[in-house]
């Protein structure tokens, strides 16, 4: 297994493309140099016999597939590749067998969970046979334990099949991998060994352009470790030849100093800044809710979150996290008595009240972008609100400082990169001086270096005395960032407290189907931990 | 708002051909085509229903909310044709009564219940196919039966999954731009002013969505060769020809019943 690693935008994907031959058969670019698969160049072999060698999983559980059942899915590369019909039950069946999705040929597509649908993605390509298999970020839209699923389905493959591995959740597969490549910024091949050397003697290359480690090689390098750099959380703990770990506590910074007010609006709702940091910032009380013919999406939700506080919301997909944002906005009117912001009931506010007290930050941050430049973009909401023009400038410009937009004014919003992209609708969001923000996996797609930059701005609005609600399957970010965490299964708050409290449950955590993060793991007690599969 | 969905169930319906299914529905529309009284077409389309009721095994709830569709589009079209009726064809219309500005005729009440009753029928021909034809059967017959190119017939089924993720994008679209402080506004500069800022995200969205369908799809050898196999093959059954003879049968009967009756009223050239 060979991993492929670097920074947003260095050709990870490009790369992927050209190995199984979409470059230069599939899309029209121009492409220089050869790839040899198999000792022959892709440019002069057909499409299909590409296909029969190199298989792809993509990233996007929803736009890989083309049918509506399980087996005819599978059955579409077999037809392909004109497999007899009569030999295609078997190829189907062993194909599920090896990702553990017996029993669900019939099933629709639609009926699967994201981490059932991205295992399928993996079956159809095995059972297609090919020697080499690409992922290109299999587990982006999983869940935790559906993250960890998928390796443990893909580890046994190792050895039968050349697995190419375009993956950031390092910390569940790095050490799968015999070899690790790096790509720089500018797309140029930068490092090439086993991932232990990679991690170890291009440190300071990695750290400077972002590129995804694993946690705990992220601790030992910190430690100025440089040998026998640990993978994998047992790794690290006999590295570190410790009964119980490091004493690294999981800790929540709860950040109630507020000696640095921000020159963002101070007040919202009328009510000033000393009122509105003795609220509660977002109140939800015996919130159920349905979607019409659907099962209940939320089931007697309570929730309260101080104003000041850095809160994460965490549980598997479909389990209520966006409707319950979207109900506490009252894009969806919650019933009356439900939702409140700052000790307002939602639904006596006009949207404008809403919106001016509260921010909603997108999963896609372009699904949010409504004029033609960056700034037009950050001023749009201050000119729907008829602030002044010298206010306007005043503002936008603060903006386009604070968040590192100010050479991109003029550029249109959907030609910035993912992290740009990113900062700009965040950006946007704090206009009108919001004091509430909730941002749906903000860190979505993002490098190590733009996660980290996203991070420090919220934690600096949140030393401002904003308060921040994000939903995330990241548990590294809810211990390094959150103050309180609230995990939903079901449409049901099965907790609500400190992150740390979070992590000594793993009632909860299963229910949540929400895994450890490596330090927190690490700092437990040896016997209690589960080692990823190897 | 989707129309009509596939309703999954097993009956005689469902297993018909699709192709064989889409050519009886094709006879029964072109009598509703021929005649311009409204006893044909509303005979017809009671027939399609009845058989959709018995036949198709479709619970008579999901049925009755289907038929908010039919009636609700044939309706206005009816009521519109005999208010505005052109009455200066005819030499002496009747007339039946005064609404306010309109003058309504026996001869425009005639002619819009035609129409309205037929764009029901066409409507209702439409919801027996869609409700008892599996997308993934219909793609297959399109390719098997009709001998359309594979690749269009995949292109079918590709679309019907898009659709549904589409409108869930549109949704999301519509409440980000809510929370950007954007009015929903009212009057048309507003509305196409709207329309041009959904659009944008929607277009970018869906291009990208459908792009990474086709690599998918390229990637796992699809339109490489010449052809393909295929896992299931529709077959043209004693079933499927009884159905296309029953569509014919049942048509024809309708028209000399109801000819007969002086009811009917064939129009091979529309008079206007």
């Amino acid at each position: 297994m060979v991993l492929l690693l670097g920074p947003s935008g260095s050709g990870k994907s490009t790369l992927a493309l050209a190995l199984n031959g979409l470059i230069p058969h599939g899309l029209a670019v121009e492409m220089d140099g050869r790839v040899v698969v198999r000792g022959r160049d892709t440019r002069e072999m057909q499409p299909g016999e590409i296909a029969a060698l190199v298989g792809t999983v993509f990233q996007d559980p929803e736009a890989q597939f083309c049918t509506l059942t399980v087996e005819d899915e599978i059955a579409f590369g077999l037809e392909n590749l004109r497999t007899p019909p009569a030999e295609m039950g078997a190829h189907i069946d062993e194909a599920l067998a090896v990702v553990g999705l017996n029993g669900f040929r019939g099933r629709r597509l639609d009926r699967l969970s994201g981490g059932e649908k991205q295992r399928l993605a993996l079956a159809c390509i095995l059972a297609m046979r090919p020697p080499i298999i690409v992922l290109d970020e299999p587990t982006a839209n999983l869940d935790p334990l559906g993250t960890r699923e998928f390796f443990a389905a893909l580890a046994p493959l190792r050895g039968r099949h050349i697995l190419i591995l375009i993956e950031h959740k390092l910390d569940e597969c790095a050490h799968l991998a015999d070899r690790a490549l790096v790509l720089g910024p500018n797309g140029s091949l930068i490092a090439d060994g086993a991932p232990r050397a990679v991690f170890a003697d291009h440190a300071a290359a990695l750290d400077e352009f972002g590129v995804w480690i694993p946690q705990v090689t992220e601790f030992a390098l910190s430690l100025g470790l440089r040998d026998h750099l640990p993978l994998t959380v047992a790794e690290a703990a006999q590295r570190f030849n410790s009964p119980h770990g490091l004493s690294t506590k999981a800790q929540g910074h709860e950040d109630t100093k507020k000696n640095n007010p921000g020159d963002l609006v101070p007040s919202c709702l009328g009510v000033d800044r000393a009122g509105i940091e003795s609220r509660s910032a977002l109140g939800i009380s015996h919130l159920s809710f349905s979607y019409p013919a659907s099962p209940p999406a939320l089931r007697d939700v309570s929730l309260r979150i101080p104003a000041g506080t850095f809160a994460a919301l965490v549980g598997p997909n479909g389990s209520g996290k966006s409707t319950l944002a979207a109900l506490a906005m009252s894009l969806q009117p919650p019933p009356r008595g439900t939702a409140h912001l700052f000790e307002r009931d939602v639904r006596d506010l006009s949207f404008a009240e809403i919106a001016g007290c509260a921010g909603y930050v997108f999963q896609n941050p372009e699904h949010q972008f409504v004029a033609d430049t960056v700034a037009d973009e950050l001023a749009y909401s201050l000119r729907v609100r008829r602030r002044s023009p010298d206010e306007i400038t005043r503002i936008v410009e603060n903006l386009l400082d604070r968040f590192d937009l100010a050479e991109l004014a003029a550029a249109n919003p959907f030609t910035l990169s993912q992290g740009q992209k990113r900062r700009l609708s965040v950006a946007t969001m704090l206009a009108v001086g919001q004091r509430l923000l909730i941002l749906d996996e903000p860190t979505f797609g993002q490098d190590r270096r733009g996660a980290a930059r996203l991070m420090a701005l919220l934690r600096d609005l949140h030393r401002d005395g904003a308060t921040i609600l994000f939903i995330t399957h990241d548990m590294r970010l809810v211990s390094e960032h959150a103050g309180t965490a609230t995990a939903l299964a079901e449409g049901r708050a099965i907790f609500s407290g400190p992150p740390a409290d979070l992590f000594t449950r793993p009632d909860i955590l299963a229910a949540a189907r929400l895994t450890l993060p490596p330090m927190v793991e690490l700092a437990q007690p040896r016997s209690s931990v589960v080692s990823p599969p190897n | 708002m989707s129309l009509f969905e596939f309703y999954e169930t097993a009956s005689p319906l469902h297993r018909l051909n699709p192709m064989a299914k889409f050519l009886g529905v094709v006879i029964v529309m072109a009598g509703a085509t021929l005649y311009f009284d409204p006893f044909v077409p509303a005979t017809l389309a009671a027939g399609l229903i009845l058989t959709l009721w018995i036949l198709g095994r479709v619970p008579l709830n999901r049925l009755t909310r289907w038929m908010i569709p039919v009636v609700g589009l044939g309706l206005p079209l009816a009521i519109f044709n005999a208010l505005y009726y052109d009455v200066s064809r005819i030499a002496h219309p009747t007339v039946i009564g005064r609404f306010g500005l309109w003058l309504i005729t026996a001869e425009g009440a005639w002619a819009g219940a035609g129409l309205g009753v037929r764009v029901a029928c066409f409507i209702a021909a439409s919801m027996f196919f869609v409700v008892t034809t599996d997308p993934t059967d219909f793609a297959l017959s399109l390719i098997q039966q009709a001998h359309l190119p594979y690749r269009f017939g995949y292109g079918v089924l590709v679309s019907y999954r898009f659709l549904p993720l589409l409108r869930a994008e549109f949704d999301t679209i519509r409440a980000a731009h809510r929370v950007r402080g954007v009015g929903e506004r009212a009057g048309l500069r507003g509305r196409l002013e709207q329309l041009r800022r959904y659009a944008i995200p929607l277009l970018a969205g869906a291009i990208r969505h459908s792009e990474r369908t086709a690599l998918a799809m390229d990637s796992k050898a699809f339109g490489a060769g010449p052809g393909r196999t295929y896992r299931r093959n529709l077959r043209v059954r004693a079933s499927d020809w009884a159905f296309v003879i029953g569509a014919l049968v049942f048509t024809i009967t309708v028209v000399a019943m109801l000819g007969r009756l002086g009811l009917a009223d064939l129009q091979l050239i529309p008079a206007s």
